[in-house]
């Protein structure tokens, strides 16, 4: 039995992809399932390619091999737009919120493609980030990095998205807003069904949400961990080395 | 007094004329980076296809709003999709590549219309302030060049290919990850600002004639202006527009035509100087 198998159906499934920078290789041969509902945390050392993975999902960097499919369609080579659109949505590292867009343009902009209900999806949305909510008019660049944390987050959901992929969402942020995003994602994950793919190096964070713990070492997937078994230390100086 | 006014008017006739033909740059430079070196002759092709469609029996408002605009947007489109789209990041490449457009659409006119100048007559007359005549066409330049203004300002502040287009702007592959084609946003934009151009050679036709040659004459100008005003698309082409264009008239005014081109160009270069990103990237931060 392969590590990565999932007893659910699986949403994403991704068999012996190799990717990387231009002609430098960083994944080699990632298998990964992600199961409908299901919430998959994925550790590693810096450098191990858990961005790049990511990236690589998104389509913002080219497969050199292997094939990625979501829903039961083979993605590998679709644009990263063709993927938002089908239900695949991307929280990056560093947030990339518009700076010089408003909060509320932040969200308008990605529930632009929602023609009819976008209002009422927004309205939705800051229910559940009333944080948010009075800081529809400032503009994104100068909001602190919990609340960019918060309206990435608003914003991918803004898009309906099936799966998002996390890239290390606790990266510079204060407790109080951390505590904020893992309670959020557990409502979203429970209420909206949505699966996520986590990259994230707080293990903590990892094991309270994940059902599974994928360690990623040198581009590839090399053994699943239950959540509990993060915090062996023993386990996690051997595969993490955190 | 008469004097005075009639220096007003001109001043801004000159300060329209000029946001005027670099409007269509500032919007392909402005969104996209791209250094558009054919831009002159998007100038000249909307120019020559106001003065055929006149000629043809088209009236001449319609030639020059409608048609013109459409011919070389469409243009645009053609050159982006068989051309620039291959080339976005690379600012050199695409400067070579659009200059090599550059000379091919010269040629092309020039073998197609001949080498000499055609023009058409402006239309509506003239009125008199006091001793001097004035003429409406100038003035009607001035209310389409504000009236484009409005229009962009509105579009890209409340509409939602505004918004995807600003967003794009400021981070496309995000834009991307959200569902949006930043190909597709720059292929509309550049055909958006390729109509413009053509706008603007439409609107020019009457007062400077047309001749293959001419885009010569406006690249270099609505490059310094469209760099003088920085990184917000519409608030940095008024504010270079008006600085630059108000300095140039009013030093064509004390002297000579050549010292006002050159005036204009000397007062970029002090701005330049001490504002290196342009008026909004030091003013009017944050704006459209």
């Amino acid at each position: 039995m392969s590590i990565s198998e999932s007893p659910q159906p699986d949403l994403l499934k991704v068999t012996s992809l190799n990717g990387g920078y231009g002609k430098i290789p960083i994944l080699t041969g990632i298998d990964l399932s992600v199961g409908e509902n299901e919430f998959v945390g994925i550790l590693g050392h810096n450098g191990m390619g858990k961005t790049t993975l990511l990236r690589t999902l998104m389509g913002h960097l080219r497969a050199t091999g292997g094939a990625v499919s979501f829903l039961g369609d083979d993605i590998t080579k679709w644009k990263p737009e063709k993927r938002a659109a089908f239900g695949l949505g991307y929280v990056p590292q560093g947030r990339q919120i518009f700076p010089a867009l408003s909060v509320m343009d932040n969200l308008q902009i990605a529930a632009a493609r929602n023609k009819t209900d976008g209002q009422e999806l927004i309205a939705r949305l800051l229910d559940d980030f009333p944080r948010l909510k009075p800081l529809l008019d400032r503009r994104g660049g100068v909001l602190s990095g919990g609340e960019q944390q918060l309206l990435a987050l608003a914003r991918c959901l803004a898009c309906s998205p099936k799966l998002i992929l996390l890239d290390e969402p606790t990266e510079g942020i204060q407790p109080s807003i951390i505590e904020e995003i893992q309670e959020r994602l557990n409502h979203f994950k429970s209420a909206y069904g949505i699966s996520f793919v986590l990259v994230e190096q707080n293990l903590e964070f990892i094991r309270s949400l994940s059902d599974r713990v994928l360690v990623m070492q040198k581009g590839q997937i090399t053994k699943e961990l239950t959540p509990d078994e993060i915090l062996q230390p023993d386990l996690i100086e051997e595969f993490a080395g955190l | 007094m008469d004097y005075v006014i009639v220096l007003i008017l001109q001043v801004l006739y000159s300060v329209a004329s000029l946001a005027l033909i670099c409007a269509g740059l500032a919007v392909v430079f402005g969104m996209m980076r791209v250094i558009n070196l054919a831009h002159g002759e998007f100038i000249m092709l909307g120019g020559f296809t106001a003065v055929f469609a006149t000629q043809a029996g088209i009236p001449i408002v319609i030639s020059m709003l409608i048609i013109a605009p459409f011919v070389v947007g469409f243009v645009g489109l053609l050159a982006e999709q068989l051309v620039v789209r291959f080339l976005y990041g690379r600012m050199i490449d695409t400067m070579l590549a659009t200059w090599g457009l550059s000379l091919l659409l010269i040629g092309a006119a020039t073998m197609l219309f001949g080498n000499s100048v055609a023009g058409i007559s402006a239309p509506f007359g003239s009125f008199k302030v006091g001793q001097y005549g004035v003429s409406f066409y100038e003035m009607f330049v001035v209310a389409v060049t504000v009236g484009i203004m409005i229009i962009g300002f509105c579009v890209l502040r409340y509409t939602k290919l505004g918004l995807i287009a600003r967003g794009t702007m400021q981070n496309p592959e995000m834009a991307s990850s959200l569902g949006i084609s930043p190909s597709r946003v720059y292929s509309i934009t550049f055909a958006i600002g390729a109509a413009l151009s053509g706008l603007a050679g439409a609107l020019l036709a009457p007062l400077s004639g047309v001749l293959p040659t001419m885009g010569k004459a406006f690249v270099a100008k609505a490059f310094i202006t469209v760099i003088s005003g920085g990184e917000a698309i519409l608030v940095g082409l008024i504010s270079a527009s008006g600085l630059l264009g108000a300095f140039s008239t009013l030093a064509t005014f004390a002297t000579t035509p050549v010292i006002g081109d050159a005036a204009l160009l000397f007062a970029a270069i002090v701005l330049l100087r001490f504002l290196p990103n342009g008026i909004t990237g030091r003013f009017f931060r944050g704006s459209i």
